[in-house]
């Protein structure tokens, strides 16, 4: 269970655009068709590999609905990287994308790496946003870009890992300062100089605890 | 400006001193008008000096104006005045200057929440390191929060850095503005599931633990208390905190905690203080709500794994069993290594095999249940005992074997050693009442969902004294029923009999071979007193009666169930039966203790059920009722209650099967509905592939058309097409040819007119035929390739187009031949026409000398008639010569 790095994501968009389904899939690998509204936030995690380090990601998923905007604005700030997704088949999804970067970009640290995601893409025949469309954004507003589809699980494991990759190179080059933990990044315990997982070692107690 | 106040005071106020509301207004007034800093400063000093004793005027005329200041004012001096003044204002607390009053704060608090922009104001304030100015800001909240906690709460949420901006305050390196802030957060967190979230999410946990670890863990003060109860609001009825607690590795900070417990070498004898008593106790509780049997199962066994992994079970059980720790955090900690094992096969092995320090050496468990069944230990401890040892049993089988097994006269030699089972067969004997309800709840435990053990257990005897005969367990636990004794002994033994006998019809039949077993229950259940703790008794015999009738296997001749059935009808009466059994449901405990398998008693005297023997007589007592009461129909009078219950039974199992068979079909219409979904979407695919490639091969055949392309993947029509296209050039070149040949006959006859004129003309003539016919030997090759290409279409097409290209070439290069041939031709004919101008120059130039010969002839003719005139003779030859040349001239003139 150890981790080179721990970071923590958010799942922002509309209501309705699958934020859950994704996360759902992305930790449990399976897809669940009739989902509640989520109140408040839901939480997931999971390990991946990037240039042969684990990662652990820390995800936090979001409700869409107006009324939980603010309580969903308290998560920008402790972030490392956020997934924006909006709804292929619902074209009010898209034009709400800017209300959404608006947000993220005022209470977020501005290095977050935030990633534009058109869900839903299994129901092409329903498709009201092209995906030229969603490239177009993404490009205007300096994000990565890709389609999902949570149903179908394509996607969906790149969507997470081209954000934790990004996040990494980011910290490979600087960016993030990384002993800052409130940026949504953590060393992993192999980093410190800790000894506390020795459940029977009595004579470290003293000083396991103060590492901590 | 004072010189002005004075004037003004003067005025209004000439023979009083000024009334507190004047003064105050008189300050606001400054505060609100005032240009200068230091002026504005004092004034709002001035009125923070009056806030307590005149609370109430400061409230109704300065409200307004301080949160002005609070707003704009930059002056952190003026701030942190304004601050506590509002602190004052908004108390709830009496002070003691104001003397009695009716408590205002909440009113005021209501006031200055009617703008949330006030409350993000107080936030913005925390930002300020100071702390004449974070302090007071701190406590403003507070008490706005302890007045109106919903509605702060939901501003604080709407506030986007609120949450997150009081979770950095805990790392405030100044321990008092920390520890206000941590009272701030424990307050916000109540009962507010977002905002408990918001702080996990902020690394809240991370944060309490390093103050719990800075603060010297249990031996810590107060704070490591705070600490702890900010994180029990945090964790409780919060499953998705939960989890991050565990995601977060959180349960490994617990256990230095813990271990800080464990008495020092120096001074082992050291007494808890009650701060630290406190400390482990909330501990405790942090521990107890991550693996409470009330949390989701799929919570509670990584958390209890976690327990086990990161080696906080195995520091519990050390603490259990180290001397000094007092009582009631003895309890808890037994009762937090029960839930951390209950139901997790791994830690209750684990929890097995730890041994006490005492000699000889017995295990943890054993000295955990001597202390039960003993009547000196604190009856909250000998309840947990219980507990934990239900913990331990829960979906445990091999351990409850275990227990049942080392009863068993077989295994004499382990009777050297005192087991888990005989300790609690000593506490049937014993003289508590107490020790008999444990040790039978207990005993129960092993019993629960283990029908090997009911049977096993069947067979065990006890000696009770050396010189009488052994007698069964069975038959012992019936006797102390039928000794009467306290209640609390019946109520147990009536909850192992009842446990023993449900679903185990050889127990029922054991049962029922005791003597006067069914006569001393019947009796019980008939009697008429009504009690309160004797109506509990009956109606605990009624059910076990009860269970008599439905686990009855009719062995029994004389206690069949019809029998039994009968027997309650006219000794009791089916509804006086009904109504007995249905006492327990109505008893207060026994709701409690349906709730949660936890026991609480405190005192010996205290009633209690325990919590699987509710889920059984739950389970049962429908069941039972209906097989008791009468039949509705006369006609079904024999054995109603046994054909319903069978038919029920096979209903149950029927509706059971069909349940699973739904649940599997729907499973499978679920996979099957994706299935065509994903069918339907590959063959929409499909198609509009198909279109694709349709409209691709459309477009390739007009290129074809229009080009000539060579489309490989389709090449009979390519080869077709190309024939075709083959055949209309040939055509046109025949047409060619045909036109080209028109010209050369054309030629040919100019050229047989110009023949005999220029010999060169046929030269050019025979070329130009020569060139024609190469042509038409062209042609032929031409043709021989096409009529190849044609029978054989898969061939290269290429060599056709090649051999086309080569024809192409070739008729070029004819017409350019063609174009010289003309030119040719065109010389000769210009060349002819030259001539023919020549021969009618010469003609006229004939005809002229012929015209002047017929000139030269008349004059001959005239000299000659002259020379006859004059008489000369002229010679007839003469004449003749001239007649003759007249004559040629003639000629040549035709």
């Amino acid at each position: 269970m150890s981790y080179a790095y721990l970071f923590k994501y958010i799942i922002i968009g509309d209501t309705g655009v699958g934020k859950s389904c994704l996360l759902l899939q992305f930790t449990d690998k399976r897809f669940q068709p009739v989902h509640d509204l989520t109140i408040g936030v839901e939480f997931g995690a999971r390990m991946i590999t990037i240039d042969g380090k684990q990662i652990k990601l820390q995800i936090w998923d979001t409700a869409g609905q107006e009324a939980f905007r603010s309580i969903t604005r308290s998560y920008y700030r402790g972030a490392a990287g956020a997934l924006l997704v909006y709804d292929i088949t619902r074209r009010d999804t898209f034009n709400h994308l800017t209300t959404w970067l608006e947000d993220a970009r005022q209470h977020s640290n501005s290095n977050m790496v935030i990633m534009l995601i058109g869900n839903k893409s299994d129901l092409e025949s329903r498709r009201e946003v092209k995906k030229e469309e969603g490239e177009a954004f993404a490009r205007e507003h300096g994000l990565v870009f890709m389609e999902t589809s949570a149903k179908t699980a394509a996607n969906v494991e790149e969507a997470f890992i081209n954000t934790a990759r990004e996040i990494y190179e980011k910290i490979q080059e600087g960016v993030f300062d990384i002993n800052n933990e409130a940026n949504g990044i953590k060393l992993g315990p192999q980093h410190l100089p800790s000894n506390a997982n020795t459940p029977s070692g009595g004579a470290s107690a003293s000083q396991g605890g103060s590492c901590c | 400006m004072d010189y002005f106040f004075g004037f003004k005071s003067v005025i209004s106020q000439p023979d009083a001193e000024p009334s507190p509301a004047d003064t105050v207004l008189r300050l606001v007034e400054r505060v609100t008008s005032s240009t200068l800093l230091e002026d504005r400063r004092d004034a709002c000093r001035a009125i923070k000096a009056l806030s307590k004793k005149y609370r109430l005027e400061v409230g109704a005329h300065g409200l307004d104006a301080l949160i002005a200041v609070l707003v704009s004012d930059p002056d952190l001096e003026t701030s942190s005045f304004v601050l506590e003044t509002l602190c004052n204002v908004t108390s709830s607390e009496v002070f003691d200057e104001e003397g009695v009053g009716a408590p205002v704060g909440e009113q005021f608090t209501e006031i200055f929440l009617k703008k949330p922009e006030n409350v993000i104001s107080v936030i913005t304030l925390l930002d300020e390191y100071d702390f004449h100015v974070r302090l007071p800001a701190i406590r403003l909240l507070m008490n706005l929060l302890n007045n109106k906690s919903k509605e702060m709460q939901e501003i604080i949420l709407a506030c986007p850095m609120g949450v997150a901006k009081l979770i950095d305050i805990l790392s405030d390196s100044r321990d008092f503005v920390r520890n206000e802030a941590l009272l701030l957060l424990i307050q916000l967190t109540k009962s507010n599931a977002n905002i408990q979230n918001i702080i996990a999410y902020e690394r809240g946990f991370d944060q309490l633990f390093k103050v719990v670890a800075s603060e010297g863990y249990s031996d810590g003060g107060i704070v490591v208390d705070d600490s702890l109860q900010l994180m029990l609001n945090l964790l409780k009825r919060n499953a998705s905190n939960q989890t991050v607690f565990r995601e977060e590795s959180c349960m490994k900070e617990i256990t230095p905690f813990f271990r800080s417990c464990q008495p020092s070498e120096s001074d082992p004898g050291h007494s808890w203080s009650t701060q630290k008593i406190s400390n482990v106790h909330s501990m405790l509780q942090v521990v107890r709500t991550l693996v409470s049997p009330a949390n989701a199962t799929q919570v509670v066994s990584p958390a209890q794994k976690n327990v086990f992994g990161c080696g906080l079970l195995s520091e519990l059980c050390a603490l259990l069993m180290s001397p000094g720790v007092p009582a009631d955090i003895l309890s808890e900690i037994i009762c937090t290594v029960g839930e951390s094992i209950r139901g997790c096969r791994r830690n209750q092995e684990f929890f097995g095999q730890v041994m006490a320090s005492s000699s000889p050496p017995r295990t943890a468990l054993i000295v955990l249940l001597m202390s039960m069944v003993n009547e000196k230990q604190p009856v909250p401890l000998r309840a947990a005992v219980l507990y934990c040892f239900e913990c331990f049993l829960y979906k445990n089988d091999v351990s409850q074997g275990q227990i049942i097994q080392a009863l068993l006269p077989t295994s004499t030699e382990a009777m050297q050693n005192i087991s888990a089972g005989q300790l609690l067969c000593g506490g049937l004997f014993s003289t508590d009442c107490l020790s008999h309800w444990l040790s039978s709840v207990a005993l129960s435990h092993a019993l629960v969902g283990n029908s090997n053990n009911k049977e096993l257990l069947l067979r065990v005897h006890l000696a009770i004294a050396k010189d009488v005969a052994p007698v069964s367990l069975l038959q012992q636990a019936f006797n102390i029923l039928q000794m009467g004794g306290k209640l609390q002994t019946r109520l147990g033994i009536l909850t192992l009999l009842s446990t023993w006998l449900a679903d185990s019809s050889n127990s029922v039949a054991q049962f029922l071979k005791l003597q006067n077993a069914i006569a001393f229950l019947t009796a019980l259940v008939a009697s008429n007193e009504h009690d309160d703790q004797e109506v509990l008794v009956q109606s605990l015999c009624a059910f076990l009666l009860g269970l008599c009738v439905v686990y009855n296997n009719d062995s029994n001749s004389n206690f069949s169930k019809e029998s039994l059935c009968q027997l309650i009808t006219k000794r009791i009466g089916v509804e006086t039966f009904v109504d007995k059994l249905a006492e327990i449901a109505k008893h207060e405990v026994y709701s409690k203790a349906l709730k949660h398998p936890q026991i609480r008693i405190n005192t010996a005297a205290d009633i209690q059920f325990d919590h699987e023997f509710c889920r059984l007589y739950k389970a049962l007592e429908n069941v039972i009722a209906k097989a008791v009461a009468p039949p509705t129909s006369p006609k079904g009078a024999e054995s109603p209650s046994e054909s319903e219950l069978k038919a029920v039974a096979k209903y149950k199992d029927v509706i059971r099967e069909q349940d699973g068979q739904i649940q599997h079909l729907r499973q499978r219409l679920a996979a099957l509905e994706g299935d065509h979904i994903a069918a339907q979407s590959k063959i929409e695919e499909l198609n509009v592939n198909l279109h694709h490639l349709q409209d691709q091969n459309t477009l390739l055949k007009a290129q074809r058309n229009n080009n000539v392309i060579i489309d490989e993947s389709e090449p009979s029509s390519q080869s077709e097409s190309s024939t075709e296209k083959l055949m209309k050039e040939l055509e046109a070149l025949r047409l060619d040819n045909e036109r080209l040949q028109g010209q050369l006959e054309q030629q040919q006859s100019a050229k047989d007119l110009a023949m005999p004129v220029n010999g060169g003309i046929g030269l050019a003539v025979e070329f130009a035929s020569t060139q024609s016919a190469s042509i038409m030997d062209s042609f032929t090759t031409h043709e021989d390739v096409q009529v190849c290409s044609f029978f054989r279409p898969e061939s290269s097409a290429n060599t056709v187009d090649l051999e086309l290209k080569t024809v192409r070439s070739r008729l070029d290069a004819m017409e350019t031949e063609l174009a010289e041939t003309k030119h040719c031709l065109s010389v000769s004919i210009a060349e002819n026409a030259e001539l023919k101008e020549e021969i009618e120059r010469v003609k006229k130039d004939q005809e002229d000398l012929l015209v002047l010969l017929a000139d030269q002839d008349g004059k001959v003719q005239k000299y000659k008639d002259r020379l006859k005139t004059l008489g000369q003779t002229v010679s007839d030859d003469e004449d003749d010569e001239l007649d003759d040349l007249g004559e040629d001239d003639e000629e040549l003139s035709s």
